[in-house]
C-alpha cells in the first residue's frame, strides 16, 4: 500500500458520509436494533435474488457467515455463532476470510457478493490493491477478483505469477482456483512447459483459457493441463504448432463442457483425434480447424454427425477435405452459422449441386430427404476455391436466402450471372467479398446495387473491367462503409467523386475505409475533396498512386511491413487512424496557403495590369513567363478551386517580377521617348540651324 | 397504481412502470396477475423503500441495458451521473440500505449506482483510512500482510 495520502476522487461523498459516521456512532443503539431486524436478509441474497453473473462468486457459506455477523450483535461471542452455523454447512477453509470481525461496522452487513460487485468497480488493479489490507474478509475479495482473470502483460510479471502459483497450500490464499479466466497471449515466446505444469497443477477451475502462439508448448504440459480442467468452456490454442493428436485426446476424454476451440495451425493433429474430440465434445458451438492439413473428410463427417450444436465452422486451407464431408455438414448441422471453405482447392460447385439435390455426381446420399434450407446461414467464405462457378452460386442462394456475408474472393470463374444470384439475396447481404473476380464488369454491379441496398462492405480488387460507372453505383449504397477498388486501373477522379457527391444527393458520408492503391490514375485534387467529404474515414490506401508518393505525403502513412521487399516499401502509401487526420489537416493547410498565394497574386496582377494599362492604354505586352503566371491566375479563376500546383512559388515569384518589369519598361519607353524628344528637339536644333544657315 | 406496503406497514401507491423498475416487484405483479393487490416488501422500512421508489420515479423511462457486453463496459467505472450523485448524498447507513434494497428488489441500475458510490468513497484511500471510514477492525498481523504483499506482487503497477 504505498499512499498513505486521501485522493481528491469522491472526496465529496466521503467527508459528508465521514460526519454522517461521527453522528451516526451516537445512533449505535438505534443502529443495532435495525441490524437484527434484517438478519435474514443475506439468505434472500443468495435463495431468490443472486444475479447469475455475480452468484459464481457466491457460496452458502460465505453468505450465512454475513449473516453471523449481524447474529453477533446480541451476543459479542463471536465463535458460539459461528459453531452453529457449522453445523449446518460444511465449513470451508475460506471462510475464515469471508467474516469480517467488527460486528459495528455496517459495511459488514454487505454480503460477499455485493463487496465483490462493489470492488468489481475498478478497471484498475492499483485501487483493488488499496482494499487488499483493510481486512481478511476484504483481502479474500479483492484476491479472487484480481486472480478471476489476471493480467499477465511481460514475461516479469508471469514469473511473479507462476512464484506465487508454486506455493500452493503454503500460500495464504488457495490462489489457483480463484483463476477463471487466463490469456497467455502477451508471454507467449516466454511460455516453457515447466510454467505451464506450474499452472496445470494449481488451476483446476478455468472457464476460458487462450495459448495463442505459444510455440514452445508440447503434449508434455498441455495434457495434463486440459486432465485437470474439465470446466473449460473456451479454448484457443491458435498456432501451438508443436501439440499433437494426444493433447487433442486429452482434450476429448476430459473438458465436455468445451464450446469455442481454435486448433488453427496446429498442423500435426490426424484425423484420429479430432473424431474422439467430436465424439466427446458435443457441445462444440464454434469450431476453428483452418490449416489443419491433415485432416480429411472423416474428421469433417464426424463432426457433422455429432456437434449438432456448431454454430461456426472454420475449415480453411484443409485442402483434403473433399465435398462429400461438407455436403453432410451443411445437411447436418442445421444451426450453422458461420462456413468457412476458403483454400480448400478440392472444393467444387458439386458441394452446391448437392444439397440443393441430395446427390453428388447424380449418386443419391439420401433421396426422401427434403430439400435442404440453411436459413441460418449467415456467412460463407470460399475464397480461391477455383472450382466453384456461377452455378454454385446460384444452389447457395436457393438454399441460404438469409446469406449476410459472402466471400469469393479469387473464385476466378464467376460472371456477371453470379451478382445477378446474389443480388436475390436484397436487403440480406451486408458483406461481398468479389476480389480478383476480373470478369465482373459494371452491368453486374448495377443489377447487385440495385437489389442489395444494404451492401456495408464491398471489394472489388482486381476487378479490372470496371469503370467510373461501376464506382458511381457503389456510391448510391446507403449504407457502405468500406470499399475496396485496389488496382481497377479504369477508374479515374470522376469516380472519387461519385463518392464524394454521396452526400449532395442526401446520403450520410458513412464511408470508413476505402482501398484505391494502383488506381494509377488519381490525382491529389480528388483524394483531397474525399478526405473533406467523409468525416469518419480512418483508411485511406493510395499504394503505387504515382501523385501520392511524395515524401510531403508519405509522412503521414503507415510503416511498410517489414516482409516487403525494397520496391514493394517504396511505393506502399496506406493511411490510418490519426494518419488520415493528419493527412487531412496537412492537405487542408496547404490548400489555405495556396489560397492566400493566389489571392496575392491576384493583386499583383491586377495592379500590374491597371498600370500596364494606364500607361500603354491597351493590352499589355507581356514576354513568355511573364504570359505564363497570368494563364495559371486565368485558369484558377476558371475552375474556382483551391489550385495544386507544384509551381506556386515559381509563378508567384514570375508575378512578383512583374512590376520591376514594368518599372523596366516604362523607364525604356521613357527613355525612348526623352531619345525621340531629344531627337525631335535636335532634328528642331537641326533644321533652326538649317534655317539660320539659310538666312 | 401499485400499492406496495413496506416491512413497517407503511403503504406506497406508485404507477406501475415506477415500481417494475423492481425485477423482483415486476415479476411479482406478473405472477399475481392483477396490479391492484397490495405487494408486502418485507424487508425494506418505509425510510429506505421511499428513498429507492424515489430513483425509480426519476428512473422510469430509462431505457434498457441493450446487452451484457455493454454492460460489463458500464459497470467498470466509477463514473456516476449527476443526479444520482446527488441521490447518493446520504448517510452511510441510508447508503448501505439502498444498496441492500436494491439488490433485493432486484433493481440492477440503483444497485450499481450504490456499488459506484460506495467504490468511489473507498478509491484513493489507504487501508488505515478505509477502516476509520468504514469502522473496520484490522485482523491481520504484520506476517500475514507482508505475506499477501508478498503473494499479490505481481499485480502491481509497472
Amino acid at each position: 500500500m504505498a499512499s498513505q495520502t486521501s485522493h481528491v476522487d469522491g472526496a465529496g461523498i466521503s467527508h459528508i458520509l465521514d460526519q454522517a459516521l461521527v453522528s451516526l456512532s451516537d445512533q449505535q443503539q438505534v443502529l443495532s436494533q435495525q441490524q437484527q431486524q434484517q438478519v435474514q436478509l443475506p439468505h434472500h441474497h443468495l435463495f431468490v435474488l443472486a444475479s447469475p453473473s455475480s452468484s459464481a462468486y457466491t457460496t452458502p457459506q460465505q453468505l450465512s457467515d454475513s449473516a453471523d455477523d449481524e447474529d453477533e450483535d446480541e451476543d459479542d461471542d463471536d465463535d458460539t455463532a459461528a459453531d452453529i452455523n457449522d453445523d449446518a454447512y460444511t465449513k470451508d477453509s475460506l471462510d475464515e476470510f469471508t467474516h469480517i470481525p467488527q460486528t459495528d461496522s455496517i459495511i459488514a452487513r454487505l454480503p460477499t457478493e455485493l463487496l465483490l460487485q462493489i470492488f468489481g468497480c475498478y478497471d484498475e488493479p492499483k485501487h483493488l490493491r488499496n482494499v487488499f489490507f483493510v481486512c481478511k474478509a476484504w483481502a479474500r475479495c479483492a484476491v479472487e477478483l484480481l486472480w478471476y482473470r489476471p493480467n499477465l502483460s511481460s514475461p516479469s510479471v508471469l514469473v511473479r505469477f507462476l512464484k506465487t502459483l508454486k506455493k500452493r497450500d503454503s500460500a495464504f490464499f488457495p490462489y489457483g482456483r480463484y483463476v477463471r479466466k487466463l490469456n497467455l497471449a502477451q508471454v507467449a515466446d516466454n511460455l516453457s512447459d515447466q510454467m505451464m505444469i506450474t499452472i496445470g497443477d494449481a488451476c483446476h477451475e478455468l472457464e476460458r483459457l487462450s495459448l495463442t502462439a505459444c510455440r514452445r508448448l508440447t503434449d508434455l504440459s498441455l495434457v495434463p493441463i486440459f486432465e485437470g480442467n474439465p470446466l473449460l468452456v473456451t479454448l484457443d490454442l491458435t498456432n501451438v504448432e508443436l501439440l499433437r493428436d494426444a493433447t487433442v485426446f486429452a482434450i476429448a476424454r476430459s473438458c465436455h463442457n468445451l464450446q469455442v476451440l481454435s486448433l488453427a495451425g496446429c498442423k500435426d493433429v490426424t484425423d484420429e483425434s479430432i473424431v474422439a474430440l467430436a465424439e466427446n465434445c458435443r457441445l462444440l458451438r464454434r469450431l476453428k480447424l483452418v490449416e489443419c492439413n491433415q485432416i480429411t473428410d472423416v474428421s469433417v463427417r464426424a463432426i457433422a454427425n455429432h456437434c449438432l450444436q456448431m454454430l461456426e465452422l472454420d475449415i480453411q486451407s484443409c485442402a483434403k477435405v473433399s465435398d462429400e464431408s461438407v455436403v453432410e455438414a451443411m445437411r447436418r448441422l442445421t444451426s450453422l452459422r458461420e462456413l468457412k471453405l476458403g483454400l480448400n482447392p478440392l472444393i467444387s460447385d458439386a458441394a452446391f449441386a448437392a444439397i440443393a439435390t441430395g446427390s453428388i455426381d447424380g449418386l443419391s446420399l439420401s433421396p426422401s430427404a427434403p430439400h435442404l434450407r440453411l436459413d441460418a446461414l449467415r456467412v460463407l467464405d470460399l475464397t480461391s476455391c477455383e472450382f466453384v462457378t456461377d452455378l454454385a452460386v446460384r444452389r447457395i442462394v436457393d438454399v441460404a436466402p438469409r446469406l449476410r456475408n459472402l466471400v469469393f474472393a479469387k473464385c476466378l470463374n464467376l460472371t456477371d450471372r453470379s451478382l445477378g444470384h446474389i443480388s436475390r439475396l436484397g436487403r440480406s447481404l451486408h458483406y461481398l467479398h468479389l476480389g480478383h473476380c476480373a470478369n465482373v464488369t459494371d452491368n453486374g454491379v448495377n443489377v447487385l446495387v440495385q437489389h442489395c441496398t444494404r451492401i456495408r462492405y464491398i471489394d472489388l480488387g482486381c476487378c479490372a473491367l470496371l469503370t467510373n460507372s461501376a464506382v458511381a453505383d457503389l456510391a448510391t449504397l446507403p449504407k457502405l462503409r468500406r470499399v475496396g477498388l485496389v488496382k481497377c486501373q479504369n477508374i479515374t477522379d470522376a469516380a472519387i467523386h461519385s463518392l464524394v457527391q454521396r452526400r449532395a444527393v442526401g446520403l450520410e458520408n458513412s464511408l470508413e475505409r476505402v482501398h484505391l492503391s494502383y488506381c494509377t490514375s488519381l490525382t491529389l485534387p480528388a483524394i483531397y475533396d474525399l478526405l473533406n467529404s467523409c468525416p469518419r474515414l480512418t483508411h485511406l490506401s493510395l499504394t503505387g498512386i504515382p501523385a501520392f508518393l511524395r515524401p510531403e505525403l508519405t509522412q503521414y502513412c503507415r510503416e511498410p511491413p517489414q516482409e516487403f521487399n525494397s520496391h514493394q516499401q517504396s511505393v506502399f502509401c496506406v493511411f490510418s487512424g490519426a494518419g488520415v487526420t493528419k493527412l487531412r489537416q496537412h492537405l487542408n493547410q496547404v490548400v489555405r496557403e495556396q489560397h492566400s498565394l493566389y489571392i496575392r497574386m491576384q493583386q499583383q496582377m491586377q495592379i500590374t495590369h491597371n498600370a500596364l494599362l494606364a500607361h500603354t492604354g491597351g493590352p499589355a505586352i507581356l514576354d513568355e513567363q511573364q504570359q505564363q503566371a497570368f494563364q495559371h491566375a486565368a485558369a484558377m479563376n476558371v475552375f474556382g478551386v483551391p489550385p495544386f500546383i507544384a509551381d506556386a512559388n515559381a509563378v508567384l515569384a514570375a508575378a512578383d517580377m512583374i512590376p520591376n518589369l514594368v518599372q523596366q519598361q516604362q523607364q525604356l519607353e521613357q527613355e525612348q521617348q526623352e531619345e525621340q524628344a531629344r531627337e525631335e528637339d535636335e532634328a528642331m536644333n537641326d533644321a533652326e540651324e538649317e534655317m539660320t544657315s539659310l538666312d | 397504481m401499485v400499492k406496495l406496503i413496506s416491512s413497517d406497514g407503511e403503504t406506497f401507491s406508485v404507477e406501475k412502470d415506477v415500481a417494475e423498475r423492481s425485477i423482483l416487484i415486476k415479476n411479482m405483479i406478473e405472477d399475481v396477475g392483477d396490479s391492484s393487490t397490495e405487494i408486502p416488501i418485507p424487508n425494506v422500512t418505509a425510510n429506505v423503500l421511499k428513498k429507492v421508489l424515489e430513483w425509480c420515479e426519476h428512473h422510469k423511462s430509462d431505457p434498457a441495458p441493450v446487452s451484457e457486453d455493454d454492460n460489463d463496459s458500464r459497470k467498470k467505472s466509477t463514473d456516476i451521473d449527476e443526479w444520482d450523485q446527488k441521490f447518493m448524498q446520504v448517510d452511510q447507513e441510508m447508503l448501505f440500505e439502498i444498496i441492500l434494497a436494491a439488490n433485493y428488489l432486484d433493481i440492477k441500475a440503483l444497485l450499481e449506482v450504490g456499488c459506484k458510490t460506495v467504490a468511489n468513497m473507498i478509491k484513493g484511500k489507504s487501508p488505515e483510512e478505509i477502516r476509520r471510514q468504514f469502522n473496520i477492525q484490522m485482523d491481520f498481523t504484520p506476517e500475514e500482510e507482508a505475506q499477501i504483499r508478498r503473494e499479490n506482487e505481481w499485480a502491481e503497477d509497472r
